[in-house]
């Protein structure tokens, strides 16, 4: 009974403060935009920073494909028309790298290269077109703006296929998972907050005086932390589908995957704040630098494809690096291996800081085992 | 209701409370009057179970401290010198979930809670968030938490440090109410006038130790040999001369005002006049006062109580 009245105190406190959790669902939404677009922005501001890249495509021919080939121009991408076979001959020749192929349901990048940064340019383009084309045709079909933001048969529309065949994200379908995590490591901040706020409001006091257990305080606020945080990432994964149509193929599945990384998430507020000696500042001046870092070395900001290679190579070893990997084989190749080992090592890593934390708190906090139970 | 025996407790090197034992019985105010860093916060935390002490022993209610945390947690209620409240909840949020940390739900949380708002005046803006709340109404919700759950024994650590003197009485006044309703309080301020207004009983803190307890008039019998001349003099005054009096321990001069402190009855009047007129100083006014609790502690610790 208690217990729940702790919990509820905790969630008032995050709902008192709308703004926080607005921006925790807001800003990755909107950087997932951003940056899923950034590449079609540099095409179409800057064709001179970058050499006009030309790419074949076969098509047969429609009103769309021609749309598709001509605002390419304006990005800077030049499509030559081509058959089936000459593309696939020049493929197997290694005369030419990549093509890309369309018709009225899908636009499909084949490249040899999945990594390479003509691919990426080609890929968020298409996303891009697909998007616009999409709300405009919806449109002008229903003729109705609104309902054309929401059904959009997008999913599949955009596809492109490495060496070996498997279908990868687009621009915004890599970002709305890469944003997703990265804003998921900015609950350790939210934990640090949850954490500290009763040592700022001095009621750390008067929960000292109480007779309720101090250790109860701590499971309750982790919890809260932890919940909260997935709350926050299903909101964000519903905001995505809805908006850019991207697809987490199951969003409870990925939401259990998830959980862990919560875990783990609050674990590293958490540990940080409490080996600062519970110095608001500092930990939380160390918690942005570890993102920072953990968001890069986890492709967080720039797919791996656009990295250098021992980059690349280091990407799965790390914990955002793995998870996110983990979700695009899941998402796209319906592959939860690495995405299992993940959401495992999270489970152990997450418990194990949480842990350590627990026995410093325990002994700042000055609780006796026999004293609080 | 609360027993301290031989309270010691250590900062590092820093002896902070030395050895200090007091009693306060059922339904009475308990004064600790000192200057700040006479060791009132440390005594409290240590009697609410905040920090460990190092030696001594304490009883609330019967019950030892270190034996039985829990029942004597339940037995008190702390209002601590800081505001320990959420400044993002509502008053009523606030007072109310410090009551269910007393085992309090339900019903019973809910009537308390709007009693206890009402009785610091806060009821009608109960609902609003804390932060809108003025710097007194802040000091009336910190106490109304820890007034939530009818402690046995209040415990109040500077409550009107800081605030406005319409809240000041306000609080004052309902810390007597209470008590006269039978709530058993201990009240640590480094006013005199609310030590003397308030306690039925006050101990006098500085620098660790208790110097003096017991009731005002007790206290003043502790200096009645204690005695104060305030004269108003005009002309050449001959402090060399008035200060070689027998018995005058120390004057304060403040522009023509002259205050001799006097230790025992002896002629000091009489020696005081006989100089003065001596030496054609013109009194213009002069009056006998008697000791009060500023003084007490001046004459206990040659230290004033304000500073
Ligand atoms: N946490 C602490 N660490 C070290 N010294 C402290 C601490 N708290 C109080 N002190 C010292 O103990 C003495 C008593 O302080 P305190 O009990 O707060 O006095 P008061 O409440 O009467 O103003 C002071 O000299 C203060 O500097
Ligand atoms: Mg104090």
């Amino acid at each position: 009974m208690r217990f729940f009245k702790v919990i509820k105190k905790e969630i008032l406190h995050l709902l008192h403060d709308p703004e926080t959790v607005t921006l925790m669902i807001l800003f990755p939404f909107l950087l997932t935009w951003v940056l899923g677009t950034a590449l079609g922005g540099m095409m179409n501001g800057g064709t001179s920073e970058l050499p006009e890249t030309s790419i074949p495509i076969v098509t047969q021919g429609s009103m769309l494909s021609d749309m598709y080939i001509k605002e390419a121009g304006n990005a800077g991408i030049v499509f030559e028309k081509m058959s089936k076979q000459e593309a696939e001959s020049g493929m197997d020749a290694r005369k030419i790298g990549e093509y890309v192929t369309i018709d009225n349901n899908s636009i499909t990048l084949h490249t040899k290269n999945p990594n390479n940064i003509k691919g990426l340019l080609v890929r968020t383009y298409s996303d891009v077109f697909a998007q616009q084309s999409n709300i405009i045709m919806t449109a002008m079909k229903e003729g109705k703006l609104s309902k054309a933001l929401q059904g959009s048969s997008m999913k599949n529309y955009v596809k492109s296929e490495g060496i070996q065949g498997n279908p990868m994200p687009g621009a915004i379908g890599y970002y709305s998972i890469a944003m997703l995590t990265m804003i998921m490591m900015y609950g350790a901040i939210q934990t640090i907050e949850i954490m500290h706020n009763e040592k700022e409001e001095n009621t750390n006091l008067r929960l000292k005086c109480s007779p309720y257990s101090m250790n109860r305080i701590f499971y309750a606020k982790v919890g809260v932390a932890t919940v909260a945080l997935i709350v926050q990432a299903l909101i964000l994964m519903l905001a995505n589908t809805f908006v850019y149509s991207v697809s987490y193929r199951s969003i409870i599945a990925v939401l259990i995957a998830l959980a862990p990384f919560a875990l783990f998430c609050c674990g590293l507020g958490l540990i940080i704040y409490q080996l600062s000696g519970a110095n608001v500042k500092s930990s939380r001046g160390i918690v942005n630098l570890v993102i920072v870092l953990l968001v890069m070395f986890g492709g967080g900001y720039m797919p791996p494809e656009a990295m250098g290679r021992t980059m690349r190579q280091l990407i799965p070893y790390t914990p955002v690096g793995m998870l996110n990997k983990g979700l695009i084989q899941y998402i796209y190749n319906n592959n939860a291996e690495l995405l299992s080992k993940s959401a495992l090592t999270n489970l152990v890593v997450g418990l194990a800081i949480i842990f350590v934390s627990y026995i410093i708190y325990r002994k700042r906090e000055g609780i006796s085992s026999a004293a609080n139970s | 209701m609360l027993k301290a025996k031989g309270i010691v407790k250590r900062y590092d090197k820093k002896l902070a409370v030395s050895d200090i034992s007091f009693q306060i019985n059922d339904g009475e105010v308990y004064g600790l009057l000192g200057p700040n860093g006479a060791g009132k916060s440390t005594t409290i935390n240590v009697i609410s179970g905040l920090i460990k002490k190092d030696a001594g022993e304490i009883i609330i209610g019967g019950k030892n401290l270190d034996k039985n945390l829990l029942e004597c947690k339940m037995m008190l209620g702390i209002v601590p010198q800081e505001l320990a409240i959420y400044n993002d909840l509502s008053a009523e949020q606030n007072v109310s979930f410090f009551g269910s940390l007393y085992n309090l739900s339900g019903k019973k949380l809910e009537e308390q809670t709007k009693e206890t708002l009402d009785y610091v005046g806060l009821y009608d803006r109960r609902k609003e968030k804390v932060k809108t709340f003025s710097g007194g109404m802040k000091r009336r919700l910190n106490i109304a938490c820890g007034l939530v759950h009818r402690p046995k024994l209040l415990i109040l650590d500077e409550p009107t440090v800081g605030i406005d003197p319409q809240s000041r009485n306000h609080i004052m006044e309902s810390i007597m109410r209470l008590n006269s309703e039978g709530m058993t309080i201990l009240y640590t301020t480094h006013y005199m006038e609310e030590a003397e207004q308030l306690c039925n009983r006050i101990a006098i803190m500085d620098e660790g130790q208790i110097v003096a307890q017991g009731t005002l008039q007790e206290l003043r019998q502790i200096i009645e040999e204690h005695w104060f001349i305030k004269m108003r003099l005009i002309g050449e005054v001959p402090m060399d001369e008035l200060r070689l009096i027998d018995g005058i321990e120390q004057i304060d001069i403040k522009d023509f005002n002259y205050r001799f402190s006097c230790k025992q009855k002896k002629n000091q009047l009489r020696d005081l006049l006989d100089i003065l007129i001596h030496h054609h100083v013109e009194i213009s006014d002069m009056s006998i006062d008697e000791a009060d609790l500023e003084d007490i502690f001046l004459a206990l610790t040659g230290k004033s109580l304000r500073d």
